[in-house]
């Protein structure tokens, strides 16, 4: 930890320096400024900072206790969240819009917002690839269930209806590929 | 496009389904754009800046489709108010770009009798050509911004609350209220100047300086509460903003003075417009691009699977019938328009007149080129701080074809024309996919009126500034510096054309900045290089808001708890922005009658 946050210090001092060497103006006639090898300093500073940095952020990636524990508090919410559309899908004809938005709005409050606060984790342990394909079938699921919103505020239930069915596919989606990534690993 | 549109889809709406694309809402849309694009060229003219329009759209939307009709939903406000922002912000790029070409004209007459030989056709196809193609470039790239990166958009995110309100329960509609009022209130008091103390409060700007803290540390605050509300929406993901504020005006500019690098003799304020507006602003716009294209190096995979994801919807589509099942543009749509936007792009150039077909070949793919990461660049700024630099855009964009086009100064500004209508129709469809996002609405439905209505504001903004131009003593001169319309925004483009013409650029800030910006893009902070670049780029007075209304969503975000967030903060900050935004169209709107008054 000591060490990332002096990598992260590298890297600031690194792009202070270079934005310093590049602000100067250069003399009439000039096209650089002679503050260039300020500039230089800075950048390569800068490199080796983020270079550490990035390493510093992998090796603590790969933390197997750190990473499982994430993973494992992200796909209790997408199950929690599934397994709470489907009861709500049990009552469904029996909810007025209101009551229908109130349960919307703890889904997303209680599940989908802490997933998404965490997404980055989602993509350092899945990668850039694999996390980007489940953040889109979470964002399926999350504009369905804003949709399950705007329709029964607007008194139209059948759409919140076939909304919300939209919804409960996606997060059957998102929680298999979920697993199924986490068992290929 | 507009075939696209299924009468019997329509009228299965009508009839009592879901109402997401109607008749009702394209028609309010339509209008509301029209009228708004006109207010705004004038307001621009006069004022130097213009208004989004979203929000004044989903007000009356609002009013009109819900309360008036009784029928409409949120997401056909949202189409409403999808289609009147299009049309009034492909204005907006007009606005800006075209009347520097009036006035240099008018310019070069007065001092060599000869002046600029341009036709207004030429700029209208490379309009035109701007409005297709930000509308397809920002299609693939919602899937990377709204979904992925989760961009906050903030008057997407208050456009929203516009639209929810009334539905979301009277809490939040209280607060959208008192946030309102508050701004409002605030707004009001700024314009009047009853608070202004000379050198201590003036043009809603708080000097906390004191005449202790030197001029060159930036020691103002911008009192803007619609500024610092986009950063209470914003939260912990702006701060890198604030961070490159700091690094700019309490680092760099100090080092910069104590290093004896500014001119013996130029103090106080002279001293902070040098800094300004020589070395930082310069360097921000080249950190801004530089952050941009490294980002876009970083996300790659990510922004690989967007795009096959758009394919993998061609190929759905092609299985299943009906708007309905399609949730995206198709693949074979967004190239087809790219084609179009291109050749339209092409012909522009060479109708212009003194570019060959080479030249205007190659202006076309290196125009491409240049807009796709203006676009992305404005619409990544727009999405983190809901500041646009569009005008620094405007400048590279007029600067680069200058040097392409040989200092053919008619050819330059149709590609200026062209990329600016563009990134600002890319700016606002990504705020209006967020609402969008928000509202659960289909994207291809908003993506569809899109393509078929914002052209319209491009013609509409060119007849406009044809008429204030020719409504001049002779025909001629109807804005400008010493009449009612100063046209500020042209009159900096101007000053860039004459800076380019005397080989006077600053490409030593370009380059350094494009190197520190890739540095910042690299670093494992979403955005960094867009937001470091970006806060170089403005004043750090608007920086400092920001930055405060970053920190007063962290602080509340622990005491309170993320609930507390959403459904008190959002609503609140929400009101505060729409407050400040309304308060400037009633005041643009008032300043302008009374000049018109007081020249009847």
């Amino acid at each position: 930890m000591q060490a990332a946050k002096i990598a992260f210090l590298v890297y600031i001092l690194g792009i202070g320096l270079a934005v310093s060497g590049a602000a100067k103006v250069p003399q009439a006639g000039q096209a650089w400024p002679d503050t260039v090898p300020i500039f230089v300093a800075g950048t390569l500073l800068g490199c080796l900072g983020l270079l550490w940095w990035r390493a510093g952020l992998i090796t603590g990636a790969t933390d197997p206790a750190k990473s499982d524990q994430d993973l494992a508090d992200m796909l209790r919410h997408v199950r929690d969240c599934r397994d709470r559309a489907g009861n709500i899908r049990q009552e469904l004809t029996t909810l007025d819009g209101d009551a229908l938005r109130q349960k919307i709005d703890n889904l997303l409050l209680d599940h989908i917002e802490p997933v998404v606060e965490n997404r980055f984790a989602l993509v350092r342990h899945y990668g850039m690839k694999d996390g980007a394909e489940i953040m889109l079938k979470l964002s399926l699921a999350e504009r369905n269930l804003n949709r399950v919103w705007s329709a029964a505020a607007d008194s139209c239930l059948p759409e919140a209806h076939a909304s919300f069915g939209r919804a409960l596919d996606a997060l059957e989606q998102l929680q298999a590929e979920m697993e199924s990534g986490n068992r290929g690993r | 496009m507009a075939s696209r549109i299924d009468p019997g889809e329509v009228g299965a709406r009508l009839a009592g389904g879901y109402r997401e694309l109607t008749v009702a809402g394209m028609v309010l849309g339509l209008v509301q754009g029209v009228v708004l694009n006109l207010a705004f060229v004038y307001a621009a003219l006069k004022l130097g800046f213009s208004i989004a329009g979203s929000t004044v759209a989903a007000i009356m939307g609002y009013a009109l489709l819900t309360g008036l009709m009784k029928r409409g939903t949120s997401v056909e406000n949202n189409i409403n108010q999808t289609i009147a922002s299009g049309i009034n912000t492909a204005g907006t790029g007009v606005v800006f770009t075209l009347p520097a070409l009036f006035m240099l004209d008018a310019k070069w007459r007065a001092e060599a009798g000869i002046g600029l030989e341009f036709s207004l056709w030429p700029i209208m196809i490379g309009g035109v050509a701007g409005a297709i193609m930000g509308t397809v470039l920002i299609i693939p790239l919602r899937k990377q911004m709204i979904e992925l990166d989760r961009l906050r958009f903030p008057s997407g995110i208050a456009v929203t609350t516009i639209i929810r309100s009334g539905r979301a329960g009277i809490d939040k509609a209280k607060l959208l209220a008192l946030g309102f009022l508050i701004s409002m209130i605030w707004k009001l008091l700024l314009l009047s100047g009853w608070l202004d103390v000379p050198g201590i409060l003036e043009e809603e700007q708080w000097n906390y300086g004191f005449g202790l803290i030197p001029d060159y540390l930036s020691p103002v605050l911008y009192l803007s509460l619609m500024n610092m509300a986009a950063g209470m929406l914003t939260g912990k993901g702006g701060l890198p903003f604030l961070f490159g504020g700091i690094l700019a005006w309490w680092v760099v500019s100090p080092v910069a003075v104590g290093a004896g690098w500014t001119p013996e003799g130029v103090e106080g304020a002279a001293l902070w417009g040098y800094i300004y507006g020589k070395m930082l602003r310069p360097l921000g716009i080249g950190t801004l691009i530089g952050g941009a294209l490294m980002g876009v190096v970083v996300c790659f995979p990510a922004i690989r699977s967007a795009f096959r994801s758009l394919a993998g919807a061609t190929r759905t589509a092609a299985l299943e019938r009906g708007a309905d099942a399609r949730e995206e543009m198709s693949l074979r749509w967004i190239l087809l328009g790219t084609a179009v936007g291109m050749s339209l792009f092409f012909l522009g150039s060479l109708a212009s007149g003194g570019v060959g077909v080479v030249e205007a070949a190659a202006g076309t793919l290196v125009g491409t080129l240049w807009l796709a990461v203006a676009g992305l660049i404005v619409a990544q700024a727009t999405g983190m701080t809901d500041i646009s630099p569009m005008s620094g855009m405007a400048l590279i964009s007029v600067t680069l074809m200058m040097v392409l086009y040989s200092g053919n100064v008619a050819a330059a500004m149709v590609v200026g024309v062209a990329v600016c209508v563009a990134i600002g129709q890319g700016a606002d469809m990504m705020q209006d996919l967020k609402t969008g996002f928000m509202l659960g609405a289909r994207p291809i439905k908003q993506q569809i009126v899109q393509f078929a209505f914002t052209w319209i504001g491009v013609f509409i903004a060119i007849g406009a500034v044809y008429v204030l131009w020719t409504s001049g003593p002779g025909g001629q001169g109807g804005f400008g510096e010493g009449t009612p319309l100063p046209a500020p925004q042209a009159g900096a483009l101007m000053g860039i054309i004459d800076a380019v013409t005397s080989g006077n650029v600053p490409s030593d800030k370009y380059i350094m900045g494009g190197v520190i910006g890739a540095l910042l893009g690299a670093a494992p902070v979403a955005g960094l290089g867009v937001l470091v670049g970006l806060a170089m780029y403005l004043p750090f007075s608007i920086t400092l808001g920001y930055g405060i209304g970053c920190l007063i969503h962290m602080a509340l975000k622990k005491t309170k708890g993320t609930a507390f967030c959403e459904h008190k903060l959002v609503p609140f900050a929400a009101g505060l922005i729409v407050g400040e935004a309304l308060t400037g169209v009633g005041h643009a709107t008032y300043s302008i009658l009374i000049t018109t008054l007081g020249r009847g």
